[in-house]
């Protein structure tokens, strides 16, 4: 249980009523039976939740973004990991900088890379498909999963690698038994961040997205522009209760709690 | 035949398009619209009509004018988008890039019924598909007699009369530099006044100007203010599901629209016209208004009682002359950003 | 396949036997990628920026900015919006961060969804979530009818920009502060504690600092994230409320002037790098363990 002083339990308790109160506002808007999301909802009612669950424009969108999400996770990580290995431990030359020049997507308003990337995958061929989907959210990405792996590999004990090597076993080995598993929480945890940074990006996915891979932000934008109805807070407590879902299911099978803190 | 075929492959690397482009048929093509039921509109009304004609399927992606011509921008060889919906503004930015294809009564002979004003502007390469009309929607408890022009709203609204409980479309919204005209108009031309008129209307009378039309009818739906000037079809799409304490009209003497262009993009295939005949044919224009309860611009269209009412009439249009006001829009942009807290 | 350059070493890099050292190869996947999907499109826009009438290149847009007291303010605005957002997440968020670090079991896990609610919902839905909690007709509002007490102007200004903005950035620096506060080294403060440290003492004097990393990490991401933000500007904030990278949409939408917006993202992604460079300069390399 909890060892902390009365004061911050208090506190934590109005925090948590301050980080919930939107997205509670959000799924109880969407079961009014109204055409307004107000509050409090004269009425309630699912008929906004038939409404999205039959409706391709908001279905589609859901399972484009998840499959976006993980994609670019996936390989947001896939680049990250060799990263931030060779970072802490490859005595590279100007460390700081190339650290730096690797965390930068983090400081560009993603509405300029937006624009850069639609006309330069116009240029190479590519146009609004999957793959600049995919380029465009890992390039978003890549530093959240950067930080969190160079945060617990930086912290981690090393001997056990070094060990290893020592006792014969090649790098891919070395990595795979003795390194993956201790860097593994820095993994998920970013891997976490980039794959819900990657649902709420928004320019980037407006630009190059294109009919059928349209991602959930831009169909809900769409959407509203011109209406505004509760549809698009039961598309959002859907998309929540997926995301909560999958925080679940991976902290019963990896403990989540071991895992969010790898950062520096 | 080898030999022929030889050729024929020898041709196509070197220069694909000319040996394909008249005899192929794209198995799709993409037209532009923006979301919820305007999308839903054009996929009932209009994408039949060319699919069953041409055998070729239509893809519609939704999204917003500024998008679209950025993307058709990016890729002029190979158009994303084959059939755009662009804003006034945005058809004439890539008319002038050259961005579109020119439409002509050969190639979509239903052009002949649409009035000059509806196309002419752009050369032909933008033609509307619907006419909305801004308005002013209000709370009829709150205001029982409101101002019947332009002119007594704007100085009403300038001087708190309604207390601060208005909405105006923004500078900066897509039609922003349009509506900044038509309040201009009211106080014959001048730009200076109508930017006073907007400022002391922030100062007393506007709580929020709304940048897209769902926050326009949140402020208004929600009663956070008691009037917005706001699209007809919207409005009247919001009163007729039972708020019946809301009421519309156009003040006098008349207003400006906001027109959705069908516009072919340069190195899109010939058989989109099509797809802009279908689209401008009477009857799927007719269904069209019925849907979205916005003007159409086809003249042979006869609007039936129920909807004749809701929708603006031709003679009230006003067009802004975009060869005079159209390289000002960027510098009302920016005074708007200057002088409107 | 050596991810790895040089066999076994310590954590801390030490100096290299001479001689020109390669890029590890396990870095090269991450920088040529960033090096071709985010560069290139980085020199896409810089030269839109220096795009002059016709063929020509210049500098005008930047005049522009640099040369208008409006374009200047905003910046300023920009910037000041996110210290004061990145300062009240540092204050609200550091006291979350300790007590996820600090808790055990199911209470911890708990807390960490909590603190990650903000993340679940895209920042179009959440700004109109808030639009109804803070709104004249909305929650607080109605509260605010019910015991008598005046209206609190919440939306449409910087107050419900700021409450929306630090909402949706306290995750990331309260995992930060756990994460550090989590890999901290318990012994210190035991000995400090056993040799009769008070408790607040102990906090000021000893965990904070050490913590002090955590706090960085966490201002850096906040503030980066903040002043590249524009959707909840445009949603709760009015035209007064104006920061550079709602202006740089606008630019890119209505007014159709990329060369214009181009210009302001450089000018942005400049200023970020300076303020990134000069904190990183000012703090100092964090290294391992202490």
């Amino acid at each position: 249980m909890s060892k902390l002083p009365p004061a911050l339990t208090v506190y934590i308790v109005i925090m948590a009523l301050f980080l919930v109160a939107p997205i509670v506002v959000v799924v109880i808007a969407a079961f009014t039976s109204g055409d307004f999301i107000t509050f409090p909802p004269q009425s309630f009612s699912v008929r906004w939740f038939d409404k999205v669950l039959s409706d391709p424009e908001f279905i589609s969108p859901l399972w484009n973004s998840v499959r976006l999400g993980a994609t670019a996770t996936i390989v947001a990580s896939a680049l990250a990991v060799p990263a931030a290995m060779a970072l802490v431990r490859g005595n590279v030359r100007r460390r700081r900088l190339i650290e730096s020049l690797l965390l930068a997507p983090l400081s560009l308003p993603t509405i300029i890379l937006a624009v850069g990337l639609l006309f330069f995958t116009a240029q190479i061929g590519l146009g609004a498909s999957f793959t600049s989907l995919v380029i465009g959210h890992v390039v978003i990405v890549i530093p959240y999963v950067l930080r969190t792996v160079l945060g617990v590999y930086m912290s981690a004990n090393h001997e056990a690698e070094d060990a290893a090597k020592v006792l014969g076993a090649n790098p891919l080995q070395a990595f795979w038994h003795v390194t993956l598993p201790t860097i593994w929480p820095g993994i998920l945890a970013g891997g976490i961040f980039a794959f819900l940074m990657s649902f709420d990006e928004v320019a980037v996915s407006i630009l190059l997205s294109n009919t059928d891979t349209t991602p959930l932000p831009v169909s809900i934008l769409s959407y509203l522009v011109y209406n505004y109805d509760p549809s698009v807070a039961a598309i959002s407590t859907i998309q929540i209760a997926i995301v909560i879902l999958v925080l679940l299911i991976l902290e019963r099978v990896f403990g989540i709690r071991n895992v969010m803190f790898a950062s520096r | 035949m080898r030999r022929f075929l030889v050729a024929a492959l020898a041709a196509s690397l070197i220069n694909p398009i000319p040996l394909f482009a008249q005899s192929a048929k794209p198995d799709k093509i993409v037209v532009a619209a923006y979301g919820g039921i305007w999308a839903e509109s054009i996929k009932k009304n209009f994408v039949p009509c060319f699919e069953k004609k041409t055998g070729v399927k239509v893809d519609v992606i939704t999204g917003e004018s500024a998008d679209w011509l950025t993307r058709i921008r990016a890729n002029p060889n190979r158009p994303p988008i084959d059939i755009l919906a662009l804003a006034e503004a945005d058809s004439l930015r890539a008319t002038r890039e050259g961005l579109l294809d020119q439409a002509t009564i050969e190639k979509v002979p239903n052009l002949a019924d649409i009035p000059d004003k509806f196309h002419k502007p752009w050369g032909d390469h933008a033609i509307a598909q619907n006419v909305g009309a801004l308005g002013v929607m209000y709370n009829k408890e709150a205001i029982p007699n409101p101002p019947k022009s332009w002119r007594e709203f704007l100085d009403a609204v300038a001087d708190g009369k309604f207390g601060k409980r208005v909405s105006l479309p923004a500078g900066t919204y897509t039609w922003g530099p349009e509506f900044i005209w038509l309040a201009s108009q009211q106080y014959d031309g001048d730009i200076d006044a109508a930017f006073a008129k907007l400022k002391a209307a922030s100062e007393k009378s506007v709580v929020k100007f709304w940048t897209t039309p769902v926050e326009a009818l949140n402020l208004f739906g929600t009663k956070e203010v008691d009037a917005v000037v706001y699209w007809d079809g919207r409005s009247n799409n919001f009163i007729d599901k039972g708020n019946n304490w809301a009421g519309f009209y156009i003040p006098d003497p008349g207003t400006i629209v906001g027109q959705a262009m069908l516009s072919k993009a340069k190195n899109a295939p010939d058989i989109a016209w099509d797809y802009i005949n279908c689209a401008l044919e009477p009857e799927n224009q007719l269904k069209h208004a019925e849907t979205i309860l916005y003007a159409v611009p086809n003249q042979k269209v006869v609007y039936p009682p129920s909807i004749k009412d809701k929708v603006v009439s031709a003679d009230r249009i006003l067009i802004p002359p975009y060869d005079k006001v159209f390289d000002s829009f960027g510098s009302w942009i920016e005074r708007w950003n200057k002088e409107i807290r | 396949m050596a991810i790895l350059s040089s066999p076994a070493e310590p954590a801390h890099p030490v100096a290299s036997r001479g001689g020109i050292r390669r890029l590890p190869l396990g870095l090269l996947p991450a920088l040529i990628f960033l090096a071709v999907f985010f560069a290139a499109p980085l020199l896409i826009n810089l030269l839109e920026s220096l795009r002059g009438p016709g063929e020509t290149h210049s500098l005008a847009q930047f005049a522009r900015i640099f040369g208008d007291a409006y374009y200047l303010t905003v910046i300023g605005q920009t910037l000041l919006f996110g210290l004061v957002v990145t300062l009240a997440c540092a204050l609200l968020g550091y006291p979350l961060g300790y007590a996820v670090a600090r808790t055990e079991g199911t209470f911890k896990v708990v807390l960490i969804f909590l603190v990650v609610t903000p993340l679940l919902v895209n920042v179009v839905v959440r700004s109109f979530g808030w639009l109804v909690i803070l709104g004249g007709n909305g929650a607080i509002n109605a509260g605010m009818r019910a015991l008598g007490l005046p209206k609190l102007n919440l939306i449409y200004n910087w107050t419900g920009v700021g409450i929306a903005m630090v909402h949706v950035l306290l995750p990331f620096m309260a995992l930060s502060v756990a994460g550090t506060l989590e890999t901290l080294d318990r012994r210190i403060e035991e000995a400090a504690r056993v040799l009769g440290a008070p408790p607040h003492r102990l906090f000021w004097h000893v965990t904070l600092p050490m913590s002090a990393q955590g706090l960085i990490t966490g201002s850096i991401l906040c503030f980066t994230l903040s002043i590249g933000s524009f959707v909840t500007a445009l949603l709760l904030g009015k035209n007064s409320t104006m920061v550079l990278p709602l202006l740089i949409y606008q630019q890119l939408t209505v007014a159709s002037d990329w060369p214009f917006a181009a210009a302001m993202g450089v000018t942005l992604l400049i200023l970020v790098s300076a303020i990134l460079w000069l904190q990183g300069r000012l703090v100092g390399e964090p290294r391992g363990r202490p």
